[in-house]
């Protein structure tokens, strides 16, 4: 039992929030909530030069070899600068899936292009109609096949970076079986094939989150990820790592809700004296401090276990679930105690208060993991 | 090679993070399950409402497990934090009646003198301690001093080779035992944090009286009057007048292992409830049927889940030798609030059947869940001032606010 992380991995975390405080300030942050592409190229390759995006790829795909843990580590870095990036889709969601169901063909085209930074990927599966990601029976958009290929027809949400991925995961239809988690299959689709149209979606969370329609878009059946008919699995594996990486990710925002607040309580003086001094937000920011801690426990515990290849969905849940309400009650708190200044648009606080509402959402909230637990136990 | 920013770092080292105990910690909790498996536990439950079992705590010594964390040369075993936070979890998940407020303030008493007393003292003492012949319950509470508690006014002036004792303690726990450990106060014209110290009472001594306070959980506590009390001077535990930082250098003790003990209470309960609404029915349907339910179940099972990580996280601190005292607040505030909605939720699961306590024929988990209600409210709002006094020392402490001037 160790609860400590290795001196690398400390390193990678303070050269991380380094990085990320000198290179994405919050300044800037703000201002790529209105950038056409969302996101620096120039940052996105000085990430690439310093091993970020292939950190987990092992050595034969451009990668460093690194753990789930260590990616865990990042994505809190993340989340607490708020950086701008197609990361989570890129890397996790998109390049995972390959990881994870790819012949070795795909993974050598795919993943070293990934780690230099040169290709964003992306993963497409929710429709209208799912409350959560991991809904297989919401999956309709089919794909049929047509003179040797297949033809994609449907509409899918809350892709993300899709306005500027070179390839797109879609997640499709293509039998019918009596299970919903049957009959899907995962296709490898070029972004630039035609029938694709991106419309940006207007979220709470500002995020670059676009729906993607598929009208006819033909796509070889050599571009399946995983197999035919058999593309869940992959899907179901990813999302649930997905879910510890989101978790540390809030955590991250978390964090820093919690030192913006102790810093403004420190200086903000009303009634005559400094508002920190009020047992009010004095409690309001241990109760921050302690449920963040709890959340990170469960967070790592989860990550630990994935990183050793341990099934946990149990974990999982209880991290998401525990993180859902931390980052909410945390950005609740936060504006509480910045008051009126908290809610300008050109006050971090006000970013950070969309972005938690966005991430208790994504992924499944507290009700939806903890039916899940509900039904690893009970049913 | 993993090139980070203005850092080369090799990729040989192994993680340290680890959320798995080791073969011989595994090994360790097997041999305590097993015994606690064996052993008529129940036997004990008459001494138990006494709330103090010295056969319970004598058999528990000469298994070793009395003074786990203890140097060997006072009658411990050398064992790190771990090993006793597994003895703790075993134990309670097993069932056996150890008790929050007996075992908690049997090693509230041993860490005192281990860290506190004189190096006499811990030789008398602890190996007495440790064998389960000795324990003393707490006698910091007085009617003015609660949450507040460095305002104690009992004083306790030096005149020559005794302690001259007066003014009176409220809530004092284990009162039947010979001995007590007592917080007064030596120096009345110091500061209220400068001017207190610890002692150890025997009871017998002349000048001492009591009347028994009842109280809505099942503990038994007294009020205690001090009238001219003469404590031999060698009774005072380590330096005068440093009582208040002793007393803050064990608190985190206290509160990691009576919430051990919680903690596997809860998960015997659990299994209990578990059990409970896939066999009882709601609307003609199994209670694990029912959304409402499911959705309990789930965060009684991730509030365990979380009790427990940052048990074993300050266990880990621990034996580790590093500062406890973020983690045992986290422990505090976190471990409060989970205790108190474990017993809300549970009773809530069960219904109108809740309400019924040991002894009805018809209650669920025995009844139990209605005491474990009832001692709800000691945590999170009572004990060691309740959660808002740790939520202040947290505030000012850790996390750096200013103090309410």
């Amino acid at each position: 039992m160790d609860f400590s992380l290795s001196d690398e991995q400390e390193m990678l975390k303070r050269s991380a929030n380094d990085f990320l405080e000198k290179e994405s300030p919050m300044k800037q942050v703000r201002e790529m909530v209105h950038d056409e592409k969302g996101y620096s190229p120039e940052l996105w390759h000085k990430m690439a030069g310093l091993g970020w995006q292939g950190l987990m790829f092992p050595a034969d795909y451009g990668g460093e070899g690194g753990s789930f843990l260590d990616i865990v580590i990042l994505l809190e870095e993340m989340g607490y600068s708020l950086l701008p990036s197609p990361f989570f889709a890129s890397v996790i969601l998109g390049a995972l899936s390959i990881l994870e169901a790819g012949s070795e063909e795909q993974k050598k085209k795919y993943l070293p292009k990934v780690a230099k930074g040169d290709l964003l990927l992306t993963l497409a599966t929710t429709e209208l109609g799912a409350r959560y990601e991991g809904d297989p029976a919401a999956v309709k958009v089919k794909a049929t096949p047509h003179q040797g290929e297949f033809s994609i027809n449907g509409t899918k949400i809350f892709v993300p970076y899709a306005h500027v991925a070179d390839y797109l995961l879609c997640v499709t239809r293509t039998g019918d079986k009596a299970k919903a988690n049957e009959g899907i299959t995962t296709f490898i689709v070029d972004a630039k094939s035609p029938g694709i149209t991106c419309t940006p979606l207007n979220t709470i969370g500002q995020d670059n989150q676009y729906e993607v329609r598929f009208e006819n878009v033909m796509v070889s059946g050599q571009d399946i990820l995983g197999g035919l008919d058999n593309g869940w699995p992959c899907v179901e594996n990813v999302l649930q790592k997905a879910t510890v990486a989101l978790c540390a990710y809030m955590n991250g925002g978390a964090q820093r809700i919690l030192e913006m607040s102790i810093d403004y309580a420190k200086e903000r003086v009303q009634f005559g004296r400094t508002i920190g001094s009020f047992q009010e937000i004095q409690h309001q920011c241990a109760d921050m401090s302690a449920t963040l801690e709890s959340s990170r426990l469960l967070t790592y515990e989860a990550a630990w276990k994935i990183s050793e290849g341990v099934r946990c969905p149990m974990e999982v849940s209880a991290a998401k679930s525990w993180a859902s309400e931390s980052y909410m009650q945390a950005s609740w708190r936060g504006m509480h105690i910045h008051g009126g200044v908290g809610c300008a648009v050109d006050h971090d606080m006000s970013l950070f208060y969309r972005r938690a509402k966005a991430a208790e959402v994504t992924l499944g909230d507290a009700d939806i993991h903890r039916e899940m637990i509900a039904c690893e136990l009970l049913d | 090679m993993l090139t980070t920013h203005n850092f080369e770092v090799t990729k040989e080292v192994e993680f340290t993070m680890e959320f798995e105990f080791t073969k011989e910690q595994e090994d360790f909790r097997q041999e305590v399950r097993e015994f606690c498996q064996k052993e008529p536990w129940g036997d004990f439950a008459p001494e138990i409402e006494t709330f103090f079992s010295p056969s319970l705590f004598k058999k528990t010594a000469e298994k070793g497990w009395l003074g786990l964390p203890f140097p060997k040369e006072y009658g411990g075993q050398g064992k790190d934090a771990v090993y006793e936070t597994i003895f703790l979890e075993e134990v309670s998940s097993s069932g056996v009646p150890f008790g929050v407020v007996p075992y908690g303030f049997h090693n509230l008493f041993a860490h005192t003198i281990f860290e506190c007393g004189t190096e006499r003292q811990k030789k008398e003492y602890l190996p007495r301690i440790l064998a389960g012949e000795m324990a003393a319950g707490q006698m910091f509470t007085e009617p003015e001093a609660g949450s507040d508690l460095a305002s104690v006014k009992t004083t306790a002036i030096r005149k020559g080779d005794y302690y001259l004792v007066n003014g009176q303690k409220m809530f004092s726990s284990l009162f039947d035992l010979q001995y007590g450990l007592l917080m007064a106060r030596t120096d009345p014209s110091a500061p209220l944090e400068k001017g207190i110290s610890l002692f150890i009472l025997d009871k017998s001594l002349p000048g001492i009286s009591s009347i028994p306070v009842e109280v809505m959980f099942d503990l038994r506590t007294t009020q205690v009057f001090f009238d001219n009390v003469k404590i031999p001077r060698e009774n005072l535990i380590g330096e005068e007048n440093r009582g208040w930082d002793y007393f803050m250098r064990v608190k985190p003790y206290y509160w990691h292992k009576s919430r051990v003990i919680d903690l596997g209470g809860q998960q015997m309960f659990l299994n209990g409830l578990i059990q409970y609404v896939r066999e009882a029915e709601g609307n003609g349907q199994p209670l694990s049927k029912n959304p409402a339910v499911r959705q309990k179940i789930a965060e009684l099972v991730i509030d365990h889940k979380t009790a427990r990580l940052l048990v074993y996280r300050l266990a880990w601190e621990r034996s580790k030798g590093l500062d406890i005292s973020a983690c045992s607040h986290t422990i505090k505030i976190i471990c409060d609030g989970i205790y108190l909605r474990f017993v809300n939720k549970a009773m809530q699961v069960l219904g109108l059947a809740g309400q019924l306590g040991g002894g009805a024929s018809c209650a669920p988990l025995s009844g139990i869940i209605e005491g474990l209600y009832r001692f709800g409210a000691l945590y999170q709002f009572i004990d060691s001032g309740g959660t808002s006094t740790a939520k202040n020392l947290v505030a000012t402490h850790i996390l750096g606010l200013p103090e309410f001037k």
